[in-house]
């Protein structure tokens, strides 16, 4: 009887490193049994800039999750972000091979050839090539095989990234073990998109934001498929960094004012009101006003939303994205943000909910969702070109999420 | 940067071509976790490798120890039978008895078998059968206690002496020290029914057994003085109307007994007795106890002892 795999799902981040291990059973059925939290040092803006620091938090991460999952790692599953993280969209186009054109597997694995040809300057790696709409004969189909046309289209986001900040990432985990090795590496968009929004709101049309402490990553879905995903370098921590800098506080006062009192949208009493700094009224201790924080928030968060306008532009829209924009990561909590999301993007902005099989409560906080979607693509072998889309059997997951 | 290209030019690459393998990047807590694997494979390899020595290890001691003697090989005779008894039977008598002659093949022997078979023999209350390779088989007993004697007509119109154990069995004792036997009572009152070839086993003995020890302990004068028990008025029930044991003795004549309370009835049957002595009354021809805390005496005519058969 072949051994259970135990796949371990690893997002470093910039506040945190997040280690989630999971056990696949007879390759459909998914435990999750060990999760660990590190303190991220070393990494700014999502960005590894100091590797053994990073390497360290990593490994003490995964270690922790090992111990509590009584298991060691076979192979990760990586999320990557940062601002060197890029994507194009490309076209394969082949002429149907046979001769009363009836289209085949292999026509589909020509034309995706074809879209994935592209070369990339020096230094920069492919991630990930999602594969997008098909069309037969200009015709857009969901699955072209066994249809009839004379000419095949395939169209593919491509993923890519600087060379050498991936190999820091795979060093640091095969640095942890030298049999370990990383199966995937997935934009951290796409794995959180892939938990935060339901097969309904994917095929709809939705924006996926999530919202971490160095960097903002997106991830925009039309008719079920990714076509565009992008990283900001801008996060909750750049909103603490204003708070500090503006009300003249320290880096950890700003980030529990943020966390305590912080929101993101200006409301009536806030013109009076004020906070206590530290609450405790000791020397040092002082009245904030709700105003300058509400201020300072607002502004940060409306430029991450603006960036996001910019970049995609006409792609966001009520029509473009019926199924509105979706909010996840840790700095989606902040009270007021999808108001501020529904201002600047003009579209509905509401957070994130993780779907009902996830029922551990620790698990549904939504800075987990990208280590989440990273398991998910685990369970699925990963095959984001092979649109293998669908969620996991409910009834067996209900059971392994607890 | 260590990596592997298969061509750096134009052709598309992937983060699949860029080398995983790299040990510079280890940290102490990689470093400590790998020697915390390594240890803990060693203790298992250790523990497989003691646990796979001991086994073959016991094999070879089996092996030496028992001569070599492999079942597979060829047939071994019993050549010695060891007997151990808690009580008087000893190895010349079991040799006598014994359902297994030497000689027989070891293998075949059936030692459940020979064990209910020795203990078919009436005198043995249990018994347990063990072979020792190569040709050694050892029989462990444990003994019958007689507590009374019973007399039957034997099959040569004779008198045969039977015993009767604490737990109601019947049987032929063996190897008894004459000088057990005669402080034995007999037992009188009851019908010996035959069963196979020996008899089956008396009810309610458990009671008389425990009336005689405790007055063997309490009053051995009065003990020693009985001669026969007569269990004809005794039921095991204890409030079925008339219930009492009959004694009889050299001294006391009768003695009436309930089956219950024996160490009060003793006590006042040695009072009674004692107090008879000190008036250097005549003997008692007849005392009963089983009235509750009366006693009802008849004195001898004469000082002569009734003898009773």
């Amino acid at each position: 009887m072949p051994r259970n795999k135990i796949i371990g799902a690893v997002e470093i981040g910039s506040s945190k490193i997040t280690a989630l291990i999971g056990e696949i059973e007879g390759g459909r059925e998914l435990n999750i049994i060990g999760s660990a939290e590190a303190t991220s040092m070393g990494v700014k803006k999502g960005e590894i800039v100091d590797l053994s620091s990073v390497g360290r938090c990593t490994h003490a991460a995964l270690l922790a999750a090992e111990r509590k999952a009584g298991a060691q790692v076979d192979e990760v599953f990586l999320s990557a972000s940062g601002a060197h993280l890029e994507g194009f969209t490309s076209t394969g186009t082949v002429n149907v091979r046979d001769a009363d054109n009836w289209v085949s597997e292999e026509d589909v694995r020509s034309a995706g050839q074809s879209a994935r040809q592209k070369a990339l300057p020096a230094g920069r790696c492919y991630l990930v090539h999602i594969r997008g709409a098909a069309y037969a004969d200009g015709r857009e189909v969901e699955n072209p095989v066994g249809m009839q046309a004379a000419k095949l289209e395939m169209k593919y986001w491509n993923v890519h990234a600087d060379e050498g900040r991936i190999t820091d990432m795979i060093h640091i985990i095969s640095g942890y073990d030298d049999g370990l090795s990383v199966e995937e590496i997935i934009p951290a968009s796409v794995a959180a998109g892939r938990i935060a929004a339901s097969d309904d709101e994917r095929r709809a049309g939705a924006l996926v934001v999530d919202i971490g402490a160095g960097t903002t990553d997106f991830v925009l879905y039309r008719k079920g498929h990714i076509v565009h995903t992008g990283v900001i370098p801008v996060g909750g921590g750049h909103l603490t960094n204003d708070l500090s800098i503006g009300l003249r506080i320290n880096f950890k006062q700003a980030e529990r004012l943020k966390l305590r009192d912080g929101k993101a949208v200006l409301e009536k009493g806030d013109k009076e009101g004020h906070v206590m700094l530290e609450g405790d009224l000791q020397i040092g201790d002082r009245p904030i006003p709700r105003l300058a924080i509400a201020r300072i928030l607002n502004a940060r968060v409306a430029e991450i939303f603006s960036i996001i306008k910019n970049r995609l532009g006409s792609a966001v829209s009520p029509q473009a994205v019926p199924g509105g924009v979706i909010l996840t990561g840790g700095t989606s909590e902040l009270p007021g943000i999808s108001e501020v999301g529904r201002d600047v993007l003009g579209v509905d902005t509401r957070a994130g909910t993780h779907p009902a099989w996830v029922t551990r409560e620790d698990l549904r906080d939504p800075g987990y969702s990208t280590t989440l979607g990273l398991l998910f693509f685990g369970l699925q072998g990963q095959s984001l070109g092979e649109r293998k889309t669908e969620a996991p059997k409910a009834g067996l997951l209900r059971r392994l999420f607890k | 940067m260590t990596k592997k290209r298969k061509d750096s030019g134009a052709r598309p690459s992937s983060w699949r071509e860029i080398q995983q393998k790299n040990r510079r990047a280890r940290t102490p807590v990689s470093r400590r976790r790998a020697f915390v694997i390594l240890a803990r494979a060693g203790m298992v390899a250790a523990g497989l490798t003691v646990g796979l020595g001991g086994v073959g290890y016991g094999a070879y001691f089996i092996w030496t120890q028992s001569g070599q003697v492999s079942p597979f090989e060829r047939a071994q005779p019993v050549t010695r039978i060891v007997f151990d008894s808690d009580g008087v039977l000893n190895g010349q008598w079991f040799a006598r008895h014994s359902p297994v002659p030497v000689g027989t093949d070891i293998f075949k022997l059936d030692i459940h078998a020979m064990k209910r078979e020795v203990e078919a023999l009436g005198q043995v209350r249990e018994a347990s059968v063990s072979v020792e390779l190569p040709g050694t088989v050892h029989v462990r007993v444990r003994e019958h206690v007689p507590v009374l004697r019973a007399f039957v007509r034997g099959a040569d119109g004779g008198r045969q002496t039977l015993l009767v154990a604490r737990d109601g069995s019947v049987y032929e004792g063996a190897l008894y020290p004459s000088e057990t036997l005669r402080r034995l009572p007999g037992l009188t009152g009851v019908r010996l029914v035959r069963d196979g070839g020996g008899y089956r086993p008396l009810e309610g003995i458990e009671v008389i057994a425990d009336l005689i020890e405790l007055a063997r302990d309490v009053t051995p004068h009065i003990a020693a003085d009985w001669r026969w028990i007569d269990l004809s008025r005794y039921r095991e029930d204890p409030g079925a109307p008339g219930n009492a044991i009959v004694i009889h003795g050299r001294h006391i004549g009768r003695t009436v007994l309930h089956p219950t309370h024996f160490l009060l009835q003793l006590e006042r049957l040695d009072g009674v007795v004692r107090n008879a002595r000190d008036r250097a009354e005549t003997g008692i021809a007849h005392i009963d106890l089983s009235y509750a805390d009366r006693a009802i005496v008849r004195f001898r005519d004469d000082n002569r002892p009734q003898r009773h058969s």
